[in-house]
């Protein structure tokens, strides 16, 4: 019997062992795990604008572009984010760094509007560094729990262009490019619902610190726009209203982005469509808001 | 309580160690611990079951006493009918009487008649058929006095609630099982290690595969309309092994966790996907239900004994049964009739016993005769499992429809919607699964070798410590055991 438990403890050792390896492999190689540690251990930092969101926002917002127009900006969206894993991001940096005159949230009208889903889910990554747990990390060892991070790293192993992308500002830049061949679809215009515990606790944070929200609805790929307006008002969980700048216009869309060169993978920007709309997101909204 | 779960993973120490340490000196106290672990882990699921489950297991036990004690031929068979009536009533209601209230109602309406019948919101308890089949054995054999009727209840309860085989089977004998809780246990070091490691390959097996295979198979049979014929075949394919890996993986884990108790199980599976013909197929799948309808069904029915007609007649019976076993659907019942129709020729042939020893024992490779017979019976259980599979029959034919149509050499629809390098991964992982049981086909489950000779202890744990990091980072999203339903 002695036997059979030593074993049984060396294969609970061989299983420490093995996460904690993968845990190093992804200090050191993992873009997405290196940002979340980084940002979470942000002190001081004076950045002016902050970008929030999921995936789409860490690909489609450009902050070189609006620090070289003059605005030092970051981007913390994560991907597979939800906003509330987004507020606890916000409130851990308002506590430790200087308030920003402007936060960003890239709104995703794609895939599902898992970012504003009703049912909260939180990032991995994020409860991993923000709200750390032994218990947690017991029941979800990183072999487990950080599953998507090894297919990534797979992926800059066998990937050019994966191995090219760069972390600059907190935005995830690539060159790579897969044409966007969807139609847009004309009946699929339902509003995104903006009754969301999280995102009315950020608006009221803002509102509390008097920092200016922009809330913009990112392009989707063509079968995922609407034709809702540019600026449109939506109603928040307290009945208020919030103006949405709405970058998945179909007509915006399309005067915008070159659907054969601007994306890296459906509803996801390449670097080249990032900066075009934060260009058009800078001189329609954020330079007029600047200039107030 | 699943297998692969935290609460298991909690549960399982705790019992081994109250088992090994605390109550190891004496056999009706383990017996009593696994009796009340037993009915935790099946309360776990829904306590109110319990009553079902321990009422069961007292009408069998009384009534095997009654059967031994009665003094009359007519006696005995009288409470043989009483608890197979009962036995069997308790089954029909909770799994057909929807099904068959349903189906009257369209019968009615048909003729031009409306009906309102009184439906039923039931919920079936977990492992009925199960521990209905272990139940019906132990009668069945007390009445054909194979075994003499047990006298300790506990030790009863134990044969039919015993905590890994509970819910999914294997469905045990009494005449192997219950002897096995007789006996006083001892701690047998080799038997426990190869324990675990069954229990990893089943894991392997269950959230590897199946949960990854699930993924692709739920997503293309359930909007089965829009897909072309090749990605309905490849979601046949990716169904298929994963009612394999989620099966025999649960059987895997079962098996390995009773032998850390000493108690061997029946074995549930061997290799079937490598079966040459649907005789050799049927004899590695599921055996322990297949062996049971064997004994309990089609030998009583005159088995192979009798003409032509009576062959058929008994081979049509026993796979249509199987069928409804497994669910209150028609596409159950079509499940089995074309697997009877696929043993049928080899039946009247007298070729449903050709290929009893395992393929090619001696050679890496199979001949070519060989290998073609493995492809085409994986192709035949591959049709069939679209009919398990599928909603309806109408679901089924249209998803063959379209398989056997020139679009099945169109690139699958389904692939745009997965990420590559996933679909790649999860394929391989196929891979590895046929790979592996390829190479130890000989043995009783994929990862099984003989520690003292076949591999040296670094080989062994290099190997251990691959599957540990698949399983972890690879493992798809928890689902329940499909045969959880049944």
């Amino acid at each position: 019997m002695n036997k059979f438990l030593k074993k049984c403890g060396l294969f609970t050792l061989v299983i420490i062992i093995l996460n904690i390896i993968y845990l190093v492999v992804l200090t050191l190689y993992s873009p997405g795990f290196k940002k979340v540690y980084e940002i979470s251990k942000f002190e001081n930092k004076n950045y002016q604008l902050v970008v929030l969101g999921n995936s789409m926002a860490l690909d489609g917002i450009d902050t070189g572009y609006l620090s070289k127009k003059g605005i030092n900006s970051f981007n913390l969206a994560i991907a597979g984010d939800h906003i509330a894993t987004s507020q606890m991001i916000l409130e851990r940096y308002l506590k430790n760094n200087s308030k920003p005159k402007y936060v960003v949230i890239g709104i995703s009208s794609a895939i599902g509007n898992a970012f504003l889903n009703k049912v909260s889910f939180k990032n991995p990554e994020v409860e991993f560094f923000y709200n750390p747990e032994l218990k947690a990390t017991i029941i979800n060892p990183p072999l487990l729990n950080f599953q998507w991070l090894f297919v990534d790293l797979l992926k800059i192993i066998i990937s050019k262009d994966h191995r090219e992308a760069t972390l600059t500002r907190g935005q995830w830049k690539t060159q790579k490019v897969i044409a966007d061949n969807s139609k847009f679809k004309e009946h699929i215009q339902v509003p995104i619902d903006y009754k969301n515990p999280h995102l009315l606790k950020i608006v009221e944070l803002c509102e509390n610190q008097n920092i200016k929200l922009i809330i913009t609805e990112l392009p989707g790929s063509n079968n995922n726009r609407n034709s809702l307006p540019f600026q449109y008002d939506a109603t928040l969980l307290n009945n208020k209203k919030v103006k949405i700048y709405n970058l998945n216009n179909n007509e915006v869309s399309s005067r915008i982005l070159d659907p054969s060169k601007d994306w890296l993978a459906p509803d996801h920007l390449n670097k080249f469509g990032a900066e075009k709309v934060t260009a058009y997101l800078y001189e329609n909204v954020i330079k007029k808001q600047y200039q107030k | 309580m699943l297998f692969n779960s935290i609460e298991f993973a909690i549960f399982l120490p705790i019992v081994f160690i109250l088992y090994w340490f605390v109550f190891q000196k004496n056999i009706s106290k383990q017996n009593l611990l696994i009796l009340l672990v037993s009915y935790f882990f099946y309360a776990w699921w829904d306590w109110r079951f319990l009553f079902l489950l321990a009422f069961s297991t007292f009408l069998d036990y009384f009534s095997g006493l009654k059967i031994e004690q009665a003094k009359s031929e007519a006696r005995s068979k009288f409470w043989l009918v009483i608890s197979i009536g009962i036995n069997l009533g308790f089954l029909g209601f909770f799994k057909y009487y929807n099904f068959f209230i349903t189906e009257f109602t369209q019968v009615i309406a048909n003729a031009g008649f409306v009906i309102d019948p009184w439906t039923l919101k039931v919920i079936l308890p977990v492992g009925i058929s199960f521990y209905t089949f272990h139940g019906l054995s132990y009668i069945i054999d007390v009445y054909k006095k194979r075994i003499i009727a047990e006298r300790n209840f506990v030790d009863y309860a134990v044969f039919v609630s015993y905590f890994p085989l509970l819910v999914a089977g294997p469905i045990e004998r009494a005449t192997h099982l219950l002897p096995q809780f007789k006996k006083p246990r001892t701690f047998n070091y080799d038997q426990a290690v190869d324990g675990l490691r069954q229990i990893l390959w089943g894991l392997f097996k269950k959230v590897v595969i199946a949960d990854n295979c699930a993924m692709y198979a739920n997503s293309i049979f359930n909007s089965s309309a829009e897909h072309n014929g090749s990605s309905l075949f490849i979601g046949a394919l990716f169904f298929t092994f994963q009612i394999y890996g989620d099966f025999s993986g649960y059987s895997d884990i079962a098996l390995g966790v009773s032998r850390l108790f000493g108690i061997e199980l029946l074995r549930n599976f061997a290799f079937p996907y490598f079966s040459r013909d649907i005789a050799e197929f049927w004899r590695r799948w599921h055996i322990s239900l297949s062996t049971w309808f064997r004994d309990y069904l089609y030998f009583p029915l005159g088995g192979s004994q009798g003409g032509t007609w009576m062959k058929v007649r008994n081979t049509f019976i026993i796979f249509i049964v199987s069928g409804f076993w497994h669910g209150a659907n028609w596409t159950f019942l079509a499940w089995g009739f074309l697997n009877a129709l696929y043993f049928i020729p080899l039946l009247l042939l007298n070729k449903n016993r050709d290929n009893i020893e395992n393929i090619t024992t001696n050679k890496l490779f199979p001949s070519i005769k060989e290998f073609f017979q493995i492809q085409i019976t994986f192709f035949l259980t591959v049709i069939a499992w679209i009919f398990f599979r599928s909603d309806s029959i109408t679901q089924a034919f249209s998803i063959l429809n379209k398989i056997f149509s020139r679009s099945f050499f169109q690139i699958p629809s389904f692939i745009g919607k997965y990420d590559l390098l996933y679909l790649i991964i999860h394929i391989s992982m196929i891979g590895v699964l046929v790979l592996v049981e390829w190479m130890h086909r000989d043995k009783k489950y994929g990862l099984e070798f003989n520690q003292k000779t076949s591999k040296s202890v670094v080989k062994r744990w290099v190997i251990y410590a691959v599957i540990l990091v698949f399983i972890l980072l690879f493992g798809g999203k928890q689902n329940n055991f499909i045969y959880f339903q049944f």
